[in-house]
């Protein structure tokens, strides 16, 4: 007696069962030419300017607790959104911002809500021009929820969803991980823990971009959001002939966040992050994205590392190179992960 | 990227050890007593920087997978009966003998899950009615549920009780050994338990001439234990070794076993794949009966069935690997569990899966 056929938790944090409930249950149904990978945006010609493609997202943010160490909910939703369009080659342009509120929240945290999201609207550039109210009674909602749908601009013209990735590329993280989770969770549980911890939301669009700059030679680019860098890692070899290896050691984080992830027995692979991409580079501009990143101005990137290569042994699959010389298999999210973090 | 010094010293110690065994001509099963060590040993890669002739079997340290199945039961009858179930989150997904789970009364706050045992002081404000912790465990958590409850007695918190299946480590190890069966001639001796019990609660073991090593977790401080029971085995002296001195005492944390023995009392346990084994779970003291869910709500004695096709009961006792089970990794896997090792996240069967994979 399994529970399939009801949604659990698991369904939502970015791992195996989201896969599948995308796969099995939506796309199905939802199939058609700019909707054909499940990329985190989708690009399509625009209608206006032939030869210019745009590029759609969209992103529902239900974070509990919806103020947290580091930004609050209303950051969380502009910057997510507009990640999900960096990272599809899009520079982001245009906002809409669906609102659904619990009877009983605060409006003063709602108001300071959406002062934030508007500061980090003008920090990205990006123009909130339509959206929508609902109040649910009591009991229904989780205090406030948040939805964007983000439009933007395609700046960079290849694909960047992996189908360029080959054998002998490097792996690049953009900044330390796992802090966002971390975050999240002490002050969620009340944890003594990981209380100086911040969460590392961040817009990642200026970084992207410098990548863009080194034209074919980058191959992928993803935010490590929900399923972490293990779940992106995996959707990067998935049905592929080519393995990605990586040093367990070259990772970067926090001192204070990997020891509140170690006491925690937390993974800090797929631990949500809100302000780190994974890229993937031809091995010889691997070193020169580096350094872009790490002297960008923003500060965003100022830890970003080669973590890893493309190699052609355990093909399909992600293998860790452990600090003492071992191995081991790193897997796509499969247990609930900390439930709702972004 | 530079090869750093613990990758350094970790390849001297993968060296001798593998000089070491080239020495010793039999096939040496080492038991990891620990679940944290279970995980750490594979996460760390160990299995494969060992020769072919030093096995890594997974002992019963698992406190999900050794606890009955209608342990499970007996909390969702609770739950039906209108109280709380606060509980590790391990405990979330482990089917009933029926095949529920608590997981799915986490929706209707029916179930909460705490980091810690202390998270039930704050809970108690909160939830109206009875509330049952799911008392898990073994030397390592006992002591801080013990002083929750202590903590509990102190404020007269009512209606706050701890369903205990307690199990402690020293008997199970004696259970291993007085099985024929069993391959295992060496232990990997916990951690974390040892911590609090010292090095002194294995003297016994010394008597039954099985080499064991108390270890740290940390990939160069597993290696390190391996290779002295390695050294154990070439000089032909087998004993018990404290290579985790930095935290475990000979005589263990005196304030914890305290607080342990001031609220619980040794039980004969019964643990899954076992059975009954004498003097290896606590229960509460008979003084505190009005806090002890078992009593209280006159739950069912605990007993042992296993899911059909299910492997754990031997998976536990070290007799066969995860993957040997015909359900691994097909019929059973992290995401729709069959027993207690996949759920489990010390669990043997998770650990395999996730480290190496269903091909392993
Ligand atoms: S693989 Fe699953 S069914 Fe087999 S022993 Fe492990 S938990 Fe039980």
């Amino acid at each position: 007696m399994k529970d399939k056929k009801t949604i659990r938790l698991e369904h939502g944090s970015g791992g195996v069962l989201t896969r599948q409930l995308i796969e099995e249950i939506i796309y199905p149904y939802l199939k058609n030419d700019s909707y054909s990978e499940l990329d985190d945006a989708s690009l399509f010609p625009s209608p206006a300017a032939p030869g210019e493609k745009l590029a759609f997202t969209t992103d529902s943010y239900v974070v509990d607790p919806p103020i947290f160490r580091g930004g609050n909910i209303g950051k969380l939703a502009v910057f997510g959104t507009a990640n999900d369009l960096a990272v599809s080659g899009a520079e982001p342009l245009y906002m809409s911002l669906g609102v659904i509120l619990e009877q009983g929240f605060s409006i003063d945290d709602f108001e300071s809500i959406i002062k934030t999201l508007a500061q980090s609207a003008r920090e990205a550039n990006v123009k909130v021009i339509t959206g929508d109210t609902k109040v649910v009674p009591a009991g229904k909602g989780g205090g406030v929820f948040l939805n964007t749908a983000g439009i933007g601009r395609q700046v960079f013209p290849h694909s960047l969803g992996g189908s360029r990735v080959q054998i002998g590329d490097k792996v690049i993280l953009s900044n330390h991980i796992g802090a966002h989770g971390v975050a999240i969770l002490s002050q969620r549980e009340g944890l003594e823990l990981g209380t100086t911890i911040q969460s590392d939301c961040a817009f990642l669009y200026p970084l992207c971009r410098e990548l863009y700059s080194l034209g074919l030679d980058l191959r992928f680019l993803r935010d490590a959001t929900r399923g972490g860098i293990a779940a992106v890692l995996n959707e990067v070899v998935e049905k592929r002939d080519f393995a990605i290896e990586i040093d367990e050691e070259a990772i970067p984080v926090l001192e204070d966040v990997k020891s509140t992830i170690e006491l925690l027995g937390l993974n800090l692979y797929e631990i949500a992050n809100e302000g780190a991409f994974i890229a993937i580079m031809a091995a010889d501009k691997a070193e020169e994205a580096v350094v872009r990143l790490k002297k960008h101005p923003s500060g965003s990137g100022s830890m970003a590392a080669i973590i890893g290569k493309v190699t052609q042994n355990h093909c399909s699959r992600v293998v860790v190179n452990t600090a003492i010389g071992g191995q081991r298999l790193l897997d796509f999210p499969r247990g609930l992960l900390l439930p709702r973090i972004c | 990227m530079p090869m750093s010094e613990s990758r350094n010293r970790a390849k001297l110690l993968a060296h001798k050890i593998r000089e070491m065994a080239a020495h010793i001509d039999q096939e040496i099963n080492i038991m990891e007593v620990c679940g944290t060590h279970t995980v750490a040993l594979r996460r760390e890669g160990i299995h494969g920087i060992l020769p072919p002739t030093i096995n890594l079997v997974s002992g019963p340290g698992c406190p999900v997978c050794v606890t009955p199945a209608n342990y499970i039961d007996n909390a969702l009858e609770l739950i039906k009966d209108g109280a709380v179930i606060a509980t590790f989150g391990d405990m979330l997904k482990v089917p009933s003998s029926t095949g529920e789970n608590l997981a799915a009364f986490m929706g209707q706050g029916k179930v909460r899950t705490v980091y810690s045992p202390f998270d039930i002081i704050r809970l108690r404000d909160e939830i109206q009615g009875p509330l049952v912790f799911l008392g898990i465990g073994f030397e390592t958590t006992i002591p801080t549920i013990a002083a929750t409850f202590k903590e509990v007695l102190a404020r007269k918190l009512s209606q706050t009780y701890l369903y205990t299946a307690f199990k402690t480590v020293p008997n199970a190890l004696r259970a291993l050994l007085a099985d024929k069966e069993s391959r295992v001639n060496a232990f990997l001796l916990p951690g974390h338990v040892s911590v609090v019990i010292g090095e002194r609660a294995y003297d016994f073991l010394k008597s039954y001439k099985v080499p064991s090593v108390i270890s740290g977790f940390k990939g160069e401080e597993m290696l390190t234990a391996i290779a002295a029971i390695l050294k154990q085995f070439n000089d032909k002296a087998p004993t018990v070794e404290n290579r985790y001195h930095q935290v475990v005492s000979r005589e263990g944390n005196p304030k914890a076993l305290a607080v342990m023995d001031e609220l619980l009392c040794p039980e004969d346990a019964l643990w899954r794949g076992f059975g009954l084994i004498k003097e290896s779970g606590l229960k509460l003291r008979k003084k505190w009966a009005a806090i002890d869910a078992a009593r209280v709500f006159g739950l069912s004695p605990l007993k042992n069935s296993e899911p059909p096709g299910c492997c754990c009961a031997q998976v536990v006792q070290g007799k066969i690997k995860p993957n040997h089970c015909p359900l691994f990794g097909r019929g059973c896997t992290p995401e729709d569990p069959v027993g207690p090792c996949m759920v489990s996240s010390e669990g043997s069967c998770a650990a395999y899966f996730k480290y190496l994979g269903v091909e392993a």
